[in-house]
């Protein structure tokens, strides 16, 4: 299936396979990082995936547009991805596949928290794209270090379509 | 008339709890046989004993009375009850007249005792007269008129019984009121704890609430004198619900202060017992009450008591709090602060003795608090001084407790610091010579002592005299421990138990043994070393589900009345339930069942069955693991929190070596963890395994995988054994240790079973149950199939007739049941008819709440079940068949197969308890459980449990060469790669 394909079936998916696929996607993005079990390791990886796009969009001067509904968001995310970062099809392909399978789990369903994932995944792509001239200024500031971003035109787009989960 | 001459006496004859009496003598001339018969007790058989002539009179005159004309061969039975006794009153209950031999009377006296009426007072109702009558606790009503009897629970009778039932209510009531409030009273006085207990719980119980024969202040002096009772015989768990139910008493006639003081004396009795929630929860309790307290020194006592509890029950100068967060723990040393401070605020200007020993108290407590802050200098010095300060008083309970902080400090202290064990060394004998015989007095301050100084002979290598002193610390704390009758709830924030009862000295004493140099020579009884190390790691396992296999394993003598049956087996249900309180029912049973109970084996007690299990012998070993015609061996896991033993004993018990795997409690549960997630997902951020692609995953399985390495030694020990038994503990339930022994034999081209028990004792009892009550033939087979409503049906019905065409090949019957129909109520009475029960549905482990509540999804009245109520937490709605209700229902399965999901874990907590639906299945009756320890698909666990079956059933293999080689044909298909064990070793085989 190429990339286009992959967008068609995207937009036909339901919003729990959507989240299902952004699921599969973010594994395959970390799967050279170790695992993160504890509750505590999980919060302080997410915030640190959260500030570091905020910085990241706040260097870009991006502003959050209108709030798209979940399942347009999630559509939009996965489109810019297979759009301007098509290596990483492959992998969403697989995870339409396994939707397709449709193997039964006896359990009581998936749940997937999208303010968790859509960051990992967002700062998963973007991080080795940039460069950072940590530089500490002396002071006590939230913002102790200055990211130098420009020219990558996907990095300004998945950062736009991952704002609205930014914040929840 | 003269007075009667005795002749002969003979008895009291046999064990039975009937205390049997039979008399010859003359009276009036003639000669006569009574018989005097009543429930067995000390007391009555002294009083009976002592006044035979006296009783032999009052019955004659009785009964002579009645008959006018009594025939002098005649045997008369006369049926006591402690009333009259105690009361000294006219004995009015005549029963019979028996011309029968001597040999045949026990027998029929304690039919008759338990099942012929008791006749004790007359009654008018609606004008018409009835006799009110009492067998054991039931009640029976007698119309002379018509000669009709009714028993109380004979619903059947129809409204007018229940009518007269409900008038005559407080009648009963009062009645029995008297009788519980005197028997309360006998009790105490023959220090009889839980007699007194069971008496003065009735009493309140059933008390009407116009009852005015004691006063309210009466009736609370006496709970306090019983909880006294209680808890100096270390009865904790009693004198907790006796504390509850006086300060709930308290509170209803609003003495606040009692009520005060008795929530206090719960918390107290809490935490004895180690369980923090429940302590802090009592005292919370009283208070609420606080603010209708005018007195200071009341409430002073109540906060400082408060404050002493929490201080009890953290143990941070040992090593073993394990799932105690840090969080939690600080909060509990805050609590403390908080209560203190309040306490001494009340407190400021008193003088008195009382305020005094209150203040020093809490004065050695702020050292103390200080210390586990971080000043231990300070608070070694700070510790010294008090001693010898005027201010402090000079009590004993506050000198043992000052020497034993001392000795704290000082370890602490000599761990921080170079040359440690000087100074500790120096501090144990100075606090032996200055505190040593005040803290002996104190059942915890001496076995925290006796730690102390294990630990000190531990570390100079004197393994001996380590040895010596934790098994005198391991029998302070069983004799706590042993009188525990609840199993304590689930703890998620603070942990199964604090205090005394959260320090793993089992392990320690395990260690020393281990290290004796030498290991042939018994050291207590028969015991060598390394063996009763090992014996200490079995018994320790599943103190609760020992006692519940025992109930089970328990029979009932023959000749016991219909009644006392029944009632034996309904608290004998009730108590593995736990749908009744534990301690009442257990009170119950014991004085109901008396010496009714017999045993399996001739060497074992049944009262040693239904407690907690017997230390195993060498011969035990032997029995238990001798199979015909196999090698044998059991592999017994014990974790610690540094590290992990394993003990490999065959069946001769003649080998048996030890294992020391390098990975502790923190960094097992890690690897669990780990491995869960990797497998379940999260439900936040990680979703499920994909089948097709577990190497994926390989990531979170590396930590589990590298046990491998640890457990190298084991392979060598086990190359010519047929079965290996894994006996595991903690973390180690819920690990799939066959994930890595197969694989590691099979490559060896060896095959042998693996079964999974819970210790050895649990297999003795699960043996002794098979031979008892099972025949291996079995005529049904059961299936039960529900699919969800979110499900497609149709591939449910396509497993279904895969799993039925391998059923139709066995020549057994088949019961199905298949979505809608399988209610609760249909799947209830499949489980009594089928011999292999095979259940299909979507499963659920609540490892948040409480395990029990574990279960299967079943279809109800409105068809299907929705699998979004679990999802949401909403369990009201849910339709969960849980563990709870399996244990309820009973089953007559020998064999269960849950494919549902991860209905094969357990919590081990609460005391390596295993809770969850595989000790519901057994304990229900079923003798092996194959589960899946985590979520499975149903494509491949259909496929492998298909080709289980058609092992076992058609093929014939035993049913764990079945399942083995089961797994064994899915691990060929994909062996290079590790992370395949998700396809192939999820279930379990538990049980035998």
């Amino acid at each position: 299936m190429n990339n286009q394909e992959l967008i068609d079936e995207i937009d036909s998916l339901s919003e729990n396979d959507l989240m299902f696929v952004c699921g599969r996607l973010e594994e395959h993005l970390n799967r050279d990082e170790e695992p993160v079990i504890s509750e505590t390791d999980k919060e302080n990886l997410s915030a640190e995936n959260k500030k570091f796009l905020n910085d990241a969009g706040a260097e870009l001067s991006l502003e959050q547009e209108e709030p798209l509904p979940e399942k347009k968001a999630l559509q939009m995310l996965l489109r810019t991805i297979l759009t301007y970062y098509p290596e990483h099809g492959s992998a969403i392909g697989e995870a339409l596949e396994e939707l397709k399978r449709k193997d039964v789990k006896l359990d009581f369903g998936m749940s997937i928290a999208l303010a968790i994932i859509v960051p990992a995944i967002a700062a998963a792509i973007i991080r080795p794209q940039l460069k950072y001239s940590a530089k500490k200024d002396g002071k006590k500031s939230d913002k102790n270090f200055e990211l130098k971003v420009s020219g990558i035109p996907g990095i300004e787009k998945i950062l736009k379509a991952t704002l609205p989960f930014l914040n929840g | 008339m003269t007075e009667p001459v005795i002749k002969e006496v003979f008895g009291p004859i046999g064990n039975s709890t009937l205390f049997v009496t039979i008399v010859r003598g003359i009276y009036g001339g003639k000669n006569y046989t009574v018989c005097f018969s009543s429930a067995r007790d000390e007391m009555m058989e002294d009083l009976i004993s002592r006044d035979l002539p006296v009783f032999f009179k009052i019955a004659l005159d009785s009964l002579l009375n009645t008959l006018k004309s009594p025939s002098e061969t005649s045997v008369f039975l006369l049926l006591l009850t402690k009333e009259e006794i105690q009361e000294n009153a006219e004995i009015s209950m005549y029963l019979d007249v028996l011309n029968t031999s001597e040999t045949e009377l026990e027998r029929i006296a304690d039919d008759a005792l338990k099942n012929l009426l008791f006749i004790k007072y007359n009654k008018e109702i609606n004008n018409k007269k009835y006799i009110i009558s009492e067998s054991g606790q039931s009640f029976d009503i007698y119309n002379p008129e018509n000669g009709l009897s009714f028993p109380v629970t004979a619903v059947k009778h129809g409204k007018d019984v229940l009518e007269l039932l409900g008038e005559m209510a407080p009648d009963l009531d009062e009645y029995h009121s008297d009788l519980y409030w005197h028997e309360t009273g006998a009790y105490v006085a023959s220090n009889d704890p839980k007699k007194a207990f069971r008496s003065f719980y009735y009493f309140l119980k059933l008390k009407p609430a116009d009852y005015d024969k004691v006063t309210h202040e009466q009736i609370i002096a006496a709970g306090a004198i019983v909880y006294q009772l209680l808890a100096d015989t270390l009865n904790s768990d009693y004198a907790e619900l006796i504390a509850e139910v006086t300060a709930e008493f308290a509170e209803r006639h609003n003495l606040h202060a009692d009520a005060l003081s008795a929530w206090k004396q719960a918390g107290m009795a809490s935490q004895t017992m180690g369980r923090i929630q429940e302590t802090r929860d009592n005292y919370d309790r009283g208070l609420r009450l606080v603010e209708n307290v005018p007195d200071k020194r009341v409430k002073a006592k109540m906060h400082h008591s408060y404050g002493i509890s929490m201080m009890l029950l953290q143990h941070l100068d040992f090593e073993d709090r394990k799932t105690f967060s840090e969080k939690s723990y600080d909060e509990i040393i805050d609590v403390a602060e908080m209560h203190f401070g309040v306490a001494l605020d009340l407190l400021e200007n008193e003088q008195k003795e009382e305020a005094l020993w209150i203040k020093s108290a809490i004065k050695l407590e702020s050292i103390r608090i200080a210390a586990h802050r971080g000043d231990l200098e300070t608070a070694v010095e700070e510790f010294s001084l008090l001693g010898q300060s005027k201010d402090f008083f000079p009590d004993m309970r506050l000198l043992a407790t000052l020497g034993i902080y001392k000795l704290a400090a000082y370890k602490k202290l000599s761990e921080t610091e170079g040359g440690g064990s000087v100074i500790f060394e120096k501090c144990l004998k100075e606090v032996s010579e200055s505190f040593g015989d005040k803290i002996i007095r104190y059942p915890d301050k001496r076995c925290f002592y006796l730690i102390y100084w294990g630990d000190y002979y531990l570390e100079k290598k004197m393994y001996d005299k380590a040895t010596e002193f934790y098994k005198a610390a391991c029998d302070v704390q069983y004799s706590f421990s042993s009188k525990e009758i609840r199993p304590s709830p689930s703890d998620l924030k603070y942990g199964d138990y604090g205090g005394l009862a959260a320090i793993d000295i089992g392990a320690r004493l395990q260690k020393a043994l281990l290290n004796l140099t030498d290991q042939s020579k018994a050291v207590y009884g028969d015991y060598e070393p390394n063996l009763l190390a090992c014996l200490l790691a079995e018994h320790s396992k599943g103190k609760f589900l020992k006692r519940d296999l025992g109930f089970l394993a328990v029979g009932v003598a023959k000749n016991t009345g219909a009644i006392a049956s029944n009632k034996i087996f309904n608290l004998r249900r009730s108590l593995i339930n736990g749908n009744l309180d534990h301690r009442i029912a257990m009170c119950d049973y014991e004085w109901i069942s008396g010496e009714h109970l017999t045993s399996p084996s001739a060497d074992v007690k049944p009262r040693d069955l239904i407690s907690s299990g017997k230390f195993l012998k060498r011969q035990d070993i032997v029995e238990t693991l001798h199979t015909p015609g196999n090698k044998t061996a059991c592999l017994s896991f014990y974790e610690k929190s540094d590290e992990t033993l394993i003990y490999i004993v065959d069946d001769s018990a003649e080998q048996l070596d030890v294992v020391k795997v390098p990975i502790g409690r923190r960094d097992l549960k890690k690897v669990f963890l780990t491995l869960q997630t990797g497998i379940n997902g999260d439900g936040r951020s990680l979703l499920p395994i994909d089948s097709r692609r577990t190497a994926s995953r390989r990531k979170y399985f590396d930590g589990f995988f590298r046990l491998r390495e640890h457990l190298e030694p084991i392979f060598s020990k086990l190359e010519s054994v047929d079965i290996i038994y894994l006996s595991t503990h903690g973390i180690w339930h819920n690990l799939p240790l066959h994930a890595l022994l197969y694989p590691a034999l099979w490559t060896e081209g060896k095959m042998p079973d693996i079964r999974y028990i819970l210790s050895l004792s649990f297999l003795k009892l699960l043996k002794e149950r098979q031979h008892r009550n099972r025949t291996k033939e079995f005529s049904t087979i059961g299936l039960t199939v529900v699919p969800a409503l979110e499900d497609d049906a149709a591939l449910f019905a396509a497993i279904a007739t895969k799993f039925e065409t391998v059923f139709s090949q066995t020549g057994a019957g088949l019961s199905k049941t298949f979505g809608a129909d399988s209610t609760a109520t249909g799947f209830i009475n499949a489980m009594q008819s089928s011999g292999i029960h095979h259940i299909l549905a979507h499963g659920y482990f609540d490892s948040v709440d409480n395990p029990m509540n574990s279960g299967i999804l079943l279809a109800d009245d409105n068809g299907l079940p929705s699998k979004k109520n679990i999802f949401n937490r909403d369990f009201s709605k849910s339709n969960v068949f849980s563990s709870a209700k399996m244990i309820l229902n009973q089953t007559a399965a020998d064999h269960i197969t849950l494919q549902a999901c991860s209905t094969g874990q357990s919590f081990a907590a609460r005391g390596d308890e295993f809770w969850g639906m595989p000790r519901a299945c057994l304990i229900a009756g079923a003798d092996s459980v194959v589960a899946p320890l985590w979520n499975t698909d149903i494509e491949n666990s259909t496929g492998l449990l298909a080709v289980f079956y058609e092992n076992w059933l058609i093929k014939k293999m035993s049913k764990h060469r079945a399942i083995a080689d089961a797994q064994r044909t899915v691990w060929l298909t994909d062996q290079e790669n590790q992370s395949n064990f998700y396809n192939w070793a999820s279930f379990q085989l538990i049980g035998n």
